[in-house]
């Protein structure tokens, strides 16, 4: 360990705190002069942030072999130096006391220690076993938008490559999944055309169901400091419930749940009755479409869906939208006709510019798919897209959501390029993985509802669970959690602590956390970015790449992972970028994004595209104009989708909505930010928010315990109002975090018929006092 | 010895000046942001009571600065030079 003077530290802490004073004060304020001040014997390296999706750059100091630090880092045009409170405690993460260092096995019902060199060879064994016994399609893999590009990578390859079985699933179905088939059937390619840059050239924010104040916290801050240097700039906060970014916008519209869909029809109907569409736009680069209604919301087991779009005119549409007049809709939503006008005028202004953000609030909806073409219709009504400054920006919730699951393709249906059921994808990958193409399956086998439905009806016998803990996340808890327990069936796990998927797991593999490997993200505007392993792993603790290629290897499959484990990522990383060379998707080469805190794609002689589909900035459009190249007749497709109710509407036995999501301080289901004490002292507990009308009907006072029950289950907890959130009323919101609370035992496992996405945010319940 | 950080404001247009300036003071450091140019760190370190005071004076006397503001304040009679281990917080 080294030395340094007294002195020198006070000085160093003299302009941290300055800094710190400093960012504040101007969100986004950077200064690299800082590394001049730092004290001796810490390494700085780059990496992104673990957390969502925003990607942030951190800088992760080292010294005696441990990560003692972490600062924004000032060369990341994500962050430009800042980070949120979980990114500024990042690194203690790492070193939580019941970190998992040895693998275990249970034995005699209970979990035992054994090398990992032992489990490995069981899990391997009883893989092999299950597929001789009963047919590939009985082992699955489900994994995460946490897991690393390559992690992503050689699941794919393993699974869909070398056994030829499509049951590869990941955590990024229940949170990102509406977003990927609203982008599919809207434009034929997937992820935002945009890129934060947009934050900083746009007038206007519509914020669609999405508290990004503490879900996105470095974005915002993006945005609160473009309000600030740009006084014409609005925010606008559509929401269920009273958050932090409605105090921070200059109007919180809250509207009923599952309004929405008739709220962007009726900003739709406005557009084009008070003339305020862009005619020369949507004649040059938009087609119109119809899709099926009265689509089901999957609740049966054995659920079929196949979406058929028709061809239509803007005369269609205009039929359509007949019955979104603002008045029909501020009946249905809550919302005044005065805020249906105000919307509709934000995004017809010709001399304003929009960016429309959304997370999950759109996404987990059982007619989330829908939503996301709806917001689509508003920007293609107006032109307003794939320009700096104009866009739909759909944001996501995990580092490398889009990089892993959605670049790599860990789904049922998806491969490295393209999708399973097209014959050229399938040869693509079965030339660059060097196996025979029958043995990649052309049919998707099961989403990730149905994957554990499977496992509880029988088909699915085993399952490798890696990098998430669906036995917090998954809908109808107690439904997949007896599944897992049933007898004949052989979960393994692979994490870095003990959560209660561990607890129902037959086998846990120690898993090498974030920077204990090397390893790439990819984030939500289209940024893939590479760290260094910096420090070693505790004990047997094994990165999950290497997990899956030790498996791979002992079933065989030597000749398919044939890399070291000195230089596997980098050989991954080479491998996989074959199948993205091209001017669409063409990914940075490793030195490039060793070189920078982070590169953008597509990646193209040696420039990021910065907006997609726009021929001044991207160099796969036919000309300079706009080329949504994506479909076949090189428009954009504008789909009318109506307002259809969710499946489980409020009645007088469970009369209020269900709303569950996410807090600040923690990352999902709390398992690495609750082993950080100032994140745990600072939310402890799950909670059930009321609004105070509802708690004063109830004679319920803050901090009062209270039973929630849905049909499916009750918890008992205590009831906080006006804290951080206010839901309306009729509503309660209970955040997920809290492994001893499990608001998905209370959850529906509805989900939208062409995402396959559940819907986390609206079911029935009811509330006494305990 | 006494160690102290300043937010200071300079007046519009005259970073570069400030920066210039305090930078030339006695015991005066300067760290600027790289992405704005309406406010910069500064940090002193005097020796005694007598010498904060003439500082004190110079900086009030510099036609660019605006304000001054202290976030950061470390009053000490003993040795701040000798060694001693960084230690990492995480337990």
């Amino acid at each position: 360990m080294k030395s340094l003077s007294r002195r020198q530290m006070i000085r160093s802490l003299a302009v941290q705190s300055a800094v710190a004073t400093a960012s504040g004060m101007f969100p986004g304020i950077s200064f690299a002069r800082e590394k001049e001040n730092l004290p001796p014997g810490v390494r700085w390296q780059k990496a992104p942030c673990r957390f969502c999706g925003v990607g942030c750059g951190l800088q992760v100091g080292v010294a005696g072999g441990r990560a003692v630090a972490v600062r924004g880092d000032p060369a990341s045009p994500v962050n430009k130096g800042l980070a949120c409170v979980k990114g500024y405690h990042t690194v203690l993460t790492l070193y939580g006391k019941d970190r998992l260092k040895k693998a275990l096995v249970r034995k005699n019902g209970r979990l035992v220690s054994v090398p990992v060199s032992e489990a490995l060879d069981l899990v391997a064994r009883k893989m092999q076993e299950t597929i001789t016994e009963h047919g590939k399609d009985a082992v699955a893999m489900y994994g995460s938008g946490q897991w690393t590009i390559p992690d992503g990578y050689v699941a794919s390859k393993f699974m869909k490559g070398c056994i030829g079985t499509n049951n590869l699933e990941a955590n990024a179905r229940l949170c990102m999944a509406s977003a990927v088939v609203g982008f599919l059937t809207s434009f034929g390619m997937d992820e935002p055309m945009g890129c934060y840059e947009d934050i900083e050239r746009t007038d206007t924010f519509v914020l669609w169901g999405n508290n990004m104040a503490e879900m996105h916290p470095v974005l915002f801050s993006r945005v609160l400091d473009r309000k600030m240097r740009h006084k014409k700039t609005r925010i606008v906060d559509l929401t269920t419930r009273t958050t932090r970014t409605s105090y921070a916008a200059d109007r919180s519209i809250l509207f009923q749940p599952q309004t929405d869909l008739a709220l962007a029809n009726a900003v739709c109907y406005l557009l084009i009755q008070r003339g305020r569409i862009n005619q020369d736009f949507i004649n040059k680069h938009v087609s119109f479409k119809t899709g099926k209604t009265g689509i089901g919301y999957g609740l049966e087991d054995g659920f079929k869906f196949k979406e058929k779009l028709e061809n239509a005119d803007f005369a269609d549409l205009k039929k359509f939208l007949a019955d979104y007049t603002p008045e029909k809709v501020s009946a249905l939503s809550g919302v005044s006709v005065e805020d249906i006008h105000y919307l509709a005028d934000l995004y017809g202004d010709p001399g304003r510019k929009v960016v429309s953000f959304w997370c999950m609030g759109v996404n987990q909806h059982t007619r989330g798919t829908w939503m996301n073409n709806l917001i689509y219709n508003i920007h293609l009504l107006t032109g307003k897209i794939s320009e700096p400054g104009n866009g739909p920006f759909s944001l996501t919730g995990q580092p490398s959501a889009c990089g892993t699951v959605r670049e790599v393709g860990t789904l049922t249906h998806k491969l490295p390029h393209g999708v399973v059921m097209k014959k050229p994808a399938r040869e693509l990958a079965a030339k660059i993985w060097g196996v025979p193409v029958e043995r990649i399956p052309p049919k998707p086998s099961a989403h990730t509802v149905a994957m554990f439905r499977k496992v509880d009806n029988g088909p699915i016998k085993f399952m490798w669970i890696q990098v998430t803990n669906p036995m917090v996340t998954m809908p109808k808890l107690n439904r997949y959690r007896a599944a897992l327990e049933k007898e004949g069936r052989f979960v393994v796990v692979s994490d870095i602590y003990p959560t209660p998927t561990t607890d129902v797991a037959d086998v846990v593999l120690p898993s090498a956390m974030w920077i204990e490997r090397e390893g790439m993200f990819g984030n939500s505007e289209r940024r893939t970015q590479h760290w260094f392993k910096m420090v070693d792993p505790p004990g047997e603790a094994m990165s999950d790449t290497w997990q899956i290629i030790e498996v791979a290897r002992r079933m065989g499959f030597k000749k398919e992972f044939p890399w070291s484990e000195k230089d596997h990522i980098r050989r991954i990383w080479e491998e996989y970028s074959q199948f993205h060379d091209n001017p669409k998707h063409r990914m940075a080469d490793y030195e490039t994004l060793v070189k920078y805190p982070g590169v953008q794609w597509p990646y193209v002689n040696g420039a990021e595209t910065r907006w997609r589909f726009n021929g001044k900035f991207d160099p796969a459009c036919r000309d300079e104009g706009f080329d949504f190249y994506g479909k076949p007749d090189h428009k954009a497709w504008l789909i009318a989708r109506p307002y259809e109710p969710a499946p489980e509407v409020p009645d007088k036995e469970y009369p209020f909505w269900l709303n569950t999501g996410r807090v600040l301080e923690h990352w999902h289901t709390g398992s690495m930010t609750r082993r950080v004490p100032v994140l745990h002292n600072a939310v402890p507990e799950a909670y059930a928010e009321l609004h105070p009308a509802d708690a004063a009907d109830l004679k319920l006072r803050d901090g009062d315990m209270i039973v929630v029950s849905s049909r499916r289950g009750s918890m008992k907890l205590k009831v906080v109002i006006d804290g951080r959130g206010r839901p309306d009323r009729g509503q309660v919101f209970i955040p997920f975090f809290d492994e001893a609370l499990l608001v998905n035992e209370l959850t529906l496992d509805a989900f939208c018929p062409l995402s396959k996405q559940p819907d986390y945010k609206k079911c029935a319940v009811k509330v006494e006092k305990a | 010895m006494s160690i102290k950080s300043y937010l200071a404001w300079p007046k519009e247009g005259q970073l570069a000046p400030l920066a210039a300036a305090l930078t030339d003071l006695p015991g005066c450091a300067v760290v600027a942001p790289e992405n704005r140019d309406d406010v910069l760190i500064l940090v002193t370190e005097t020796a005694d009571e007598p010498e904060e005071t003439r500082l004190h004076a110079r900086l009030d006397a510099l036609p660019p600065l605006q304000c001054l503001a202290l976030v950061f304040a470390h009053r000490g009679g003993e040795d701040l030079n000798p060694p001693v281990e960084v230690q990492s917080e995480i337990p």
